[in-house]
């Protein structure tokens, strides 16, 4: 046989990759993997509570062009707009997590000579942990890999065969990828071309010229760019797990390198040498009388031989997958889940739903609770079921800047229902510029300009929010709607928050809560928002004497009875100040009156002085004003203001 | 050897181009010509009666009529004309042909005119749009500020350039190169690129907020917190505010408003490094703010008004005033009343002296001292020679304010927020020799539907004659591991001034946007 065709032999299986036979194993596994991220994680939450949102424009794509890694960051930020559908989404991620797993295969099976499936399943487990962290821009990250190991395939498949045109493809690859996809990817890539360059020609030298290129590119960017090495090292923002995102990266070169160093064929000519080499290993047949030294020299799991049987082999691989599925699960983050669900259905006005997961909450954070106090309103509870969500103790409903950022943009959309319409622009511009563009601040603002009279300022908004994906014939619908009328009077939701505006001017800094509620109902007493809102302030500041006092409001509102927590209220305060309270025709519910007087037995042992006593009562009493306020009032004591369940 | 079927299908073709032409006019490839319609075309952003200088980049717009099918020609006496037809309602004017026909009629008239062919009716020809082409040229950059209309956090804004005579932007400096702290208040001596100042906020050192000196491209930080600056035009010295600034809110009207509890003006030596609080412009009972020099650096106008508490914010008024100084005596004059608020009841503020020393462009507004959150804000115009001030004709009834001249003094740069309401967009018009301001046109956009969909604001425009060459990078350096740092002498405040104590709600006035 002549020795070019000999040649072309193992080249040929070496690049199977380009056929590549998919076990069913992995299809299976890449299987629950979809199923996992379509039903478990859900990518529509992730849509709505954290984005990231793209803008069809150019200008919005330049920046992405102007620093490393910004265009694996825009096709991650890309690819999340299809989070839009839970289905859609995970095959978005499940295509990713496909792709990984077949470059990665090859990668391993180029540097160690052998198949390496399960191993190259690790990766994905990563990237599942990574996602399961709910804002993370799993997407971005997995762009990033993808991009390292396609570019890793290319490079160990079609490296050309001159020992100096390799070691510049492998610099120049790592430099070009260092600008498409970052430090991390560029880093990886390096690390898998030096090893080739090990395993080659055994070179170490040859090995330099990719890992300089990964220390130049970044040292460059600092140096001449001005960029910042923290932006270098992480471009993802603080809502990523370093310690992930690094293993991620590091895990496919850290195998690779353990195989190609510490594998199995120790001590004899390896076959992926043979398989790179293309047949050309020269290695020469070990000489007689070598072979006893060459089996001491074999690693511990080749002396034992049931180590080497296959059938063992797939337990060990298929127990590490199945601890690895089981890991990945408990790893998941319920907490976080709930809160995008209550964003998410808090924007679907699917109002039993957000209450639904906000019971569920251990921990409540301020913007949750403001979604939560608006779902209620919403479903008519506000008044009856306040405490059978959690509550951050002695905190008012209304939250403005200095209860935190996260809160903005929807305590804006509250605002704005209230009728504090500039309230509502102030928060909602905060919001726009710390979260950036996004549908549902773009909405807001615009029907703040709507009826702040700005129609031009509205359609600004509305031009923005139609170059967002999937949201063009939204946008659309409203550009006609205000060409037809730019007040949109037939707007029902715009109309009612007319009549809600206030009349006069309340000059004020901050958000002082029961001021502007008071001066809402001192312009339109009818706004019975406003009054649910005010006694929400009263009961949750602990402001017994104010909520009492304001229980005159009922009979123009128009309420029948008198909703739970304020019957609660009222009791409570009827006991702590000894004074009667008349109702006017109004009678406190007879099963109200026997709770509170378990309740007052429950506190002659002073059971809520200890966090026993406090888990006994909240048993009983948890969804009463009661045992907030004695919960709140301890927690405020003690000087803890935790969001928790109270 | 042909085809046999080659000639059917030539007379195919024949027929249908003659079918083509019998239905259009043959004149400008379809579009009628020479009958001109009585009504000018909706132009978006309006380009249409305005003077234009002869380096300005092209003035592309939409054409909002419906159609298919849009010719415009621009022409003028002297050059060829314009020619763009296209199915595209956005003109995009090449750049080489509009900088050679404007450069070859400097001084006269140039037309537009614009057809719209119909859907059904046919071709449509618009009312000529005659606008006007200065002889002055307009300093070919502008610095200005970018940020979203926001209120009290931000994340993203920086200090920009644009080349007026093409599309060009950069940025001077954004605030993610040094940990997105703020910057503000860029103000260049004499519209010089090379050697300007800005105030940083909320960074690391010796001073938080510190200010930048751009010296011949030379990077200084200053360790001394300043407000509004302005520059003598010798280079020597820089006049500073120092104001107690607080944000509040409406619950109608205006969202945003600013009161001023306190404020003086200082004086940084630049050429001995030290501070001082002349009592002309640091008066204990008054709040001095706004300073500006004039051209010959012998006065410093300003903005004045008495101290009131808090509640009385409607109240606060500002007169405009003037000292006189000389810089070789240090020597100060007494403060002299230029526009009295209680004669107009209106607050004036933001002087900015013609280069020419002729007039004196100011804003005034119902009350208080930044204009920019006021949607009374109008500008006027002083005559430094009669020292009469008039309302000017180019106002709208949103605000309009941040103005500053040309070199020439032909031409005057402000921020208006006109088009809808919201976002400050920058405004040229061009101020003829009798002190007449022509109608302005806004900023020009490569893309005609730029402002459709922008949601930065235009802040503190600043025209240069040339741009900024110090990079990004070099600023940036200077803030976050300075090199060359002063730590000017002399007193933090006026020695009979109340003390700048903090209280709540108060700002600095770096945070002041828009």
């Amino acid at each position: 046989m002549h020795p070019r065709t000999e040649n072309r032999k193992p080249e040929a299986k070496a690049l199977r990759w380009l056929a590549p036979s998919f076990p069913a194993g992995a299809m299976i596994f890449l299987a629950g993997f979809f199923v996992y991220v379509w039903l478990r994680i859900e990518p529509a939450l992730e849509y709505q509570a954290f984005g990231p949102y793209v803008l069809l424009r150019r200008s919005f794509f330049d920046p992405f062009l102007k620093r490393p890694g910004g265009l694996a960051d825009y096709l991650g930020a890309f690819l999340a707009q299809l989070n839009l559908l839970n289905w859609l989404g995970a095959l978005v991620f499940t295509a990713l997590g496909a792709l990984s797993f077949l470059t990665v295969c090859f990668c391993l099976e180029r540097l160690s000579g052998q198949p390496r499936q399960t191993a190259s399943l690790l990766p994905l487990f990563l990237l599942l942990l990574v996602r399961n962290r709910y804002g993370s821009p799993a997407l971005a990250i997995s762009a990033g890999f993808v991009l390292a190991t396609t570019a890793s395939v290319g490079y160990l498949g079609l490296c050309p065969r001159r020992h100096w045109a390799c070691v510049i493809v492998s610099g120049l690859g790592t430099i070009l990828l260092f600008y498409v996809a970052g430090v991390w990817s560029s880093a990886m890539f390096a690390v898998l071309a030096a090893l080739f360059a090990i395993v080659r020609w055994k070179s170490w030298t040859s090995a330099l010229c990719p890992v300089a290129a990964a220390v130049a590119g970044p040292v460059a960017a600092i140096w001449f760019w001005g960029i910042q090495p923290t932006a270098l090292w992480n471009p993802w923002g603080e809502n990523v797990e370093w310690g992930l995102t690094a293993a991620l990266f590091l895990i496919v070169p850290l195998v690779a390198s353990g195989l190609a160093f510490g594998g199995q064929n120790h001590g004899k000519a390896k076959p992926w040498e043979d398989k790179i080499m293309g047949g050309q290993n020269h290695a020469s047949p070990e000489p007689p009388g070598k072979s006893d030294s060459v089996e001491k020299s074999k690693p511990f799991a080749q002396k034992i031989p049931w180590l080497q049987k296959a059938g063992f082999r797939r337990a060990c691989a298929l127990g590490l997958i199945l601890a690895g599925c089981l890991f990945v699960w408990m790893r998941f983050n319920q907490q976080r889940k709930l809160l995008a669900e209550i964003d998410y259905y808090s924007n679907e006005h699917d109002y039993s739903h957000a209450v639904s997961a906000g019971k569920e909450l251990t921990e409540i954070s301020p913007a949750a609770e403001v979604r939560l106090h608006r779902a209620l309103y919403h479903l008519g509870r506000l008044g009856d079921d306040l405490f059978e969500i959690p509550n951050w103790p002695g905190e008012a409903p209304l939250r403005g800047l200095d209860s935190g950022l996260e809160a903005l943009r929807v305590q804006s959309r509250t605002l704005l229902e209230l009728g504090l319409v500039n309230d509502a622009e102030h928060l909602g511009h905060e919001a726009l510029e710390m979260d950036g563009v996004r549908p549902d601040i773009l909405r807001t603002l615009a029907r703040v300009n709507v009826l702040k009279n700005r129609p031009r300022a509205a359609r600004i908004f509305l031009n923005v929010l139609g170059q967002i994906p999937f949201h063009q014939a939204e946008a659309k619908a409203a550009l006609a709607a205000l060409d037809s009328d730019a007040r949109l009077s037939t707007d029902t939701s715009l109309a009612l928050i007319r009549s809600r505006m206030p009349t006069t001017d309340l000059p004020h800094a901050g958000l002082p809560e029961e001021a502007l509620l008071q001066h809402l109902l001192t312009a339109n007493p009818h706004n019975k928002m406003a009054f649910e809102y005010l006694m929400t302030d009263y009961l949750l500041t602990l402001n017994l004497g104010k909520a009492v006092d304001s229980l005159w409001r009922l009979d123009s509102l128009g309420y029948a009875g008198i909703p739970r927590n304020y019957e609660e209220a009222l009791l409570l305060y009827e006991r702590l100040k000894g004074v009667k309270i008349s109702l006017k025709g109004r009678q406190v519910r007879p099963e109200t009156i026997e709770r509170f007087q378990q309740f007052t037995e429950a506190l002659k042992e002073k059971l809520y002085e200890t966090p026993q006593g406090r888990l006994a009562l909240q048993k009983d009493f948890g969804d009463t004003y009661w045992f907030y306020f004695y919960t709140a009032r301890s927690r405020m004591a003690s000087g803890s203001t935790k969001g928790g369940k109270t | 050897m042909k085809s046999p079927c080659q000639f059917p299908s030539v007379a195919l073709l024949a027929i249908l181009c003659l079918s083509w032409l019998s239905t259009t006019d043959r004149s400008f490839g379809g579009a009628p010509f020479g009958s001109h319609g009585s009504t000018p075309p909706r132009l978006s952003p309006d380009y249409a009666g305005v003077t234009l200088p002869p380096n300005i980049a092209p003035l592309n717009f939409r054409i909002e009529e419906p159609g298919i099918r849009y010719r415009v020609e621009i022409h003028s006496t002297a050059g060829d004309p314009i020619d763009i037809t296209g199915r595209s309602a956005s003109i995009e004017i090449p750049p080489g042909a509009w900088r050679e026909l404007l450069m070859a009629n400097r001084g006269q008239a140039l037309y537009v005119d614009v057809s719209v062919e119909g859907a059904q009716s046919g071709w449509r020809q618009f009312a000529t749009i005659t606008n006007q082409v200065a002889r002055e040229k307009i300093d070919s950059w502008l610095a200005y500020r970018l940020l979203k209309p926001l209120f009290n956090t931000y994340r993203h804004l920086g200090i920009y350039q644009r080349n007026l005579e093409s599309f060009e932007q950069r940025p001077i400096l954004q605030n993610d190169k040094f940990n997105y702290g703020c910057l503000n208040c860029h103000t260049p001596l004499n519209r010089r690129p090379d050697t300007f100042c800005f105030n940083v906020r909320a960074v690391s050192g010796a001073n938080h907020n510190p200010m930048m000196l751009v010296i011949s491209n030379r990077v200084i930080r200053v360790n001394r917190t300043m407000g509004y600056l302005a520059w003598h035009p010798s280079g020597r010295l820089l006049t500073f505010s120092i104001n107690k600034l607080s944000l509040f809110y409406h619950t109608r009207g205006n969202t945003r408003d600013v009161f001023d509890a306190h404020s003086n003006l200082g004086i940084y030596r630049v050429d001995s490094n030290t501070v001082v609080f002349p009592p002309p412009i640091a008066s204990p009972d008054r709040n001095e703010t706004w300073p500006a020099w004039s051209a010959d650096g012998r006065y410093l106008y300003f903005s004045s008004a008495f101290a009131l508490p808090e509640d009385e914010f409607r109240h606060v008024r500002y007169d405009l005033m003037r000292v006189s100084y000389d810089i070789d005596k240090d020597k100060w004059g007494q403060p002299e009343l230029l526009v009295s608020s209680e004669q107009t009841g209106l607050s004036a503020c933001q002087p900015k002296l013609s280069p020419d020393g002729r007039w004196l462009l100011f804003t005034m507004c119902k009350y208080g001292n930044f204009p920019i959150y006021r949607s009374s804000s109008d500008l006027y115009v002083l005559d430094l020679r009669t020292k009469k001030y008039r309302r000017l004709s180019i106002n709208s009834n949103q605000d309009d304010s941040w103005h500053t001249w040309s070199g020439n003094s032909r031409w005057v740069v402000f921020s208006s927020k006109r088009m809808d309401g919201l976002f400050a967009r920058p405004f040229i018009s061009y101020v003829d020799a009798q002190g007449q301001f022509h109608k302005p046109f806004v900023l020009p956009q490569e893309d005609p539907a730029f402002y459709d969909s922008y949601l930065n604001t235009f802040n503190f425009p600043e025209l240069m004659d040339g741009p900024v060459t110090v990079s990004q990078e070099q600023l940036a350096n200077a803030i976050l591991r300075p090199k060359n740092v002063l730590t000017p002498s002399g007193p933090a405040r006026p020695p009979s001034a109340k003390p700048y104590a903090g209280r709540e709600g108060a700002v600095d006035q770096g945070q002041m946007r828009e």
